[in-house]
């Protein structure tokens, strides 16, 4: 009996034909491109010197990939996302010893949107390191090592940009915009307070040697957990790096407006999959979530970019810390947008500073 | 055989590169003989040093003692997507094998990540140098290696064409080998730290006329810390009613 198969030229043209769907295939060609974290002296300090920390970081990568894993694959029911959140409280309470694998824990949104992914290892990357930095008391010139650390970072596509983006303007002025807020309040309160504890933790980094950030970080952590315990729900907007960590603002602007950019594109991902009205199939989700992926890249804010109109322009609107015109009115903060985005919201109480926390805790 | 195999493995692609819609799981990095013997299509990140280190024991069909061995292998992100390793070891069989002290030297490229639709895919080139005990002759091997993941289970498959360079007379030149394997995060909700294998494989025998040579394998990693994962596992190899079982644990640690 013939064998076919036995000639090399019929397995190539077989394996074409069994492949072409992958060829033809409308989903775009994409790759791992992933990157090594940058090595240095501090690398790995963060759990050495002040380990409570370090999990509680742990946790907080776990809550952000649970979150997503809850909004792409269940029916997205109130009970849905408050049993995730109490899943995921359960994890930060076993104080992980491991930062879990977020393509694990959230499968699904790895391979629907893995730039995004990308994107946020590696800009998560460079926020670990930062904290390894200002942990290690033996790197005496932080300054420079943030700088080789900074230039490292944004040499990446992937790397979102160091120029302020108009964050509670043009970026929160999408349809799907505060849905997610409006939806799961709890939820998102919680994502804020890691946010919060995130920056928080830089301002208290700054204050001295690792044996000093580890006594002061206490009151710092045990404010984070009393936002677990009762979500900031009355605060209407992220917090922001110059109101949490006004010193760390001051001395890295570069790395705080990366950060603040980095909670934004996390907030807008969270609006596009909590609205399925507006995004029905993965596709539409993907497409979104991309598009809004590029307002952020570090490679599409150089000169005038593309995206120059989603940079933050002081004077034109903002919170105060940012230099924008957030004032008060009848005891609550509001802001003003211009140009028909999104006018005068208001803010509700804004997150507490690291210091106010510090010296609330000592009183 | 050989061309059963092909039908096996031209099956295994159709059903991995169709482009239907499907839920799945992205994981960590496997590597090959950790614990089992088939591996994913990604290599580690650019920039990154891995060594791979284990021990084990193979029980060769009930003939006698069980012998051990200690692999070891360093890995190497050469640049994005591609990963150049360099493994040998140590056997306490006098006979030549793959366990052996050869000296491998690796290529690996990685062509894409999984996505919803489309699986990951990666070629690997491996050149044997005959550095070992009694063996000779470099053997070549080029390896497809595709993922495609249903939920939180991943599929993983590989097929090899390995080209013998010094082969007895009637010998085969090349011995085709199919490696299908599964993996599965265990208790997602605390994390999923540990990952369960299990694997498959059908190898071509070195003589025409003979059986294909085949086995199970069951295995299980664990991310230990940020940079050391553990691993464990047991595979058989069966061919002409004897079966060899071989037990194996190994680190791997990362910088």
């Amino acid at each position: 009996m013939s064998r076919p198969l036995r000639c090399p030229s019929l397995r190539v043209v077989l394996l074409l034909v069994l492949i072409h769907p992958a060829i033809a295939s409308p989903e775009p060609w994409v790759t791992r491109d992933s990157r090594a974290s940058p090595r240095g002296p501090w690398r790995g300090a963060l759990s050495r010197e002040l380990p409570q920390l370090y999990r509680e970081f742990n946790g907080i990568d776990f809550g952000h990939a649970r979150l997503a894993a809850t909004l792409l694959r269940s029916k997205r029911t109130p009970a849905d996302v408050e049993s995730a959140r109490v899943q995921v409280l359960g994890f930060i309470r076993r104080k992980p010893a491991v930062p879990p694998d977020e393509s694990l824990v959230d499968p699904v949104f790895a391979r629907l949107a893995w730039k995004v992914q990308r994107t946020f290892e590696w800009t998560h990357a460079f926020h670990r390191s930062l904290y390894d930095l200002f942990a290690r008391d033996r790197v005496t010139d932080k300054r420079a090592a943030y700088k080789r650390l900074l230039v490292g970072y944004l040499q990446s596509p992937d790397a979102i940009t160091a120029r302020p983006l108009d964050h509670h303007g043009r970026l929160w002025a999408f349809p799907e915009s505060k849905a997610f807020r409006d939806s799961f309040p709890k939820f998102n309160s919680q994502i804020w307070a890691y946010h919060w504890l995130q920056g928080a933790a830089y301002d208290v980094q700054l204050l001295g040697p690792a044996a000093k950030q580890r006594e002061l970080m206490k009151a710092i952590l045990s404010q984070y957990h009393e936002y677990l315990d009762r979500p900031p729900v009355e605060w209407r907007f992220m917090p922001l790096m110059p109101e949490v960590a006004p010193r760390f603002s001051a001395e890295y602007p570069e790395a705080a407006a990366i950060f603040d950019n980095l909670h934004m594109l996390h907030d807008n991902v969270d609006d596009i999959l909590t609205r399925r009205d507006l995004f029905p199939t993965r596709a539409k989700q993907r497409n979104a979530i991309l598009k809004v992926r590029r307002f952020y890249l570090a490679r599409n804010h150089q000169r005038t970019g593309p995206y120059a109109e989603y940079e933050f322009s002081p004077g034109e609107r903002g919170l105060d810390a940012q230099g924008g015109h957030a004032k008060e009115m009848h005891g609550e903060m509001v802001m003003h947008g211009s140009g028909g985005i999104d006018a005068d919201e208001p803010l509700g109480p804004r997150p507490p500073s690291a210091d106010d926390v510090l010296k609330a805790r000592k009183e | 055989m050989r061309g059963r195999l092909w039908g096996l493995a031209l099956a295994c692609a159709a059903v991995c590169s169709s482009a239907i819609p499907a839920l799945g799981i992205e994981h960590g990095n496997l590597d090959e003989r950790h614990p089992l013997r088939f591996e994913d299509p990604y290599p580690i990140p650019q920039g990154e040093w891995s060594i791979e280190a284990g021990i084990g024991f193979q029980r060769m069909g009930g003939r006698g003692r069980p012998h051990a061995f200690i692999p070891i292998d360093v890995l190497y992100g050469a640049a994005l997507n591609t990963q150049f390793s360099l493994g040998t070891g140590w056997s306490s069989l006098a006979v030549s094998d793959s366990q052996s002290s050869d000296l491998r030297i690796s290529a690996l490229y990685n062509f894409r990540q999984e996505t919803m639709s489309l699986p990951a895919l990666a070629l690997k080139y491996t050149l044997e140098l005959p550095t070992g005990t009694r063996s000779e002759g470099v053997d070549t091997e080029i390896k497809a290696l595709v993922t495609k993941s249903i939920s939180s289970v991943s599929f993983h498959f590989n097929l090899t064409d390995r080209f013998i360079g010094e082969r007895s007379f009637a010998a085969r030149s090349s011995l085709l080998i199919f490696d299908l394997g599964a993996s599965l995060p265990l208790f997602i909700s605390h994390g999923g730290r540990n990952l369960l294998l299990a694997g498959w494989h059908s190898e071509q025998y070195p003589y025409p006329w003979g059986d294909n040579v085949t086995g199970f394998g069951l295995g299980i990693r664990r991310q230990q810390t940020a940079r050391t994962v553990l691993d464990a596992g047991v595979e058989t190899e069966s061919s002409y009613g004897v079966t060899n079982v071989r037990f194996a644990g190994g680190l791997s640690w990362s910088y």
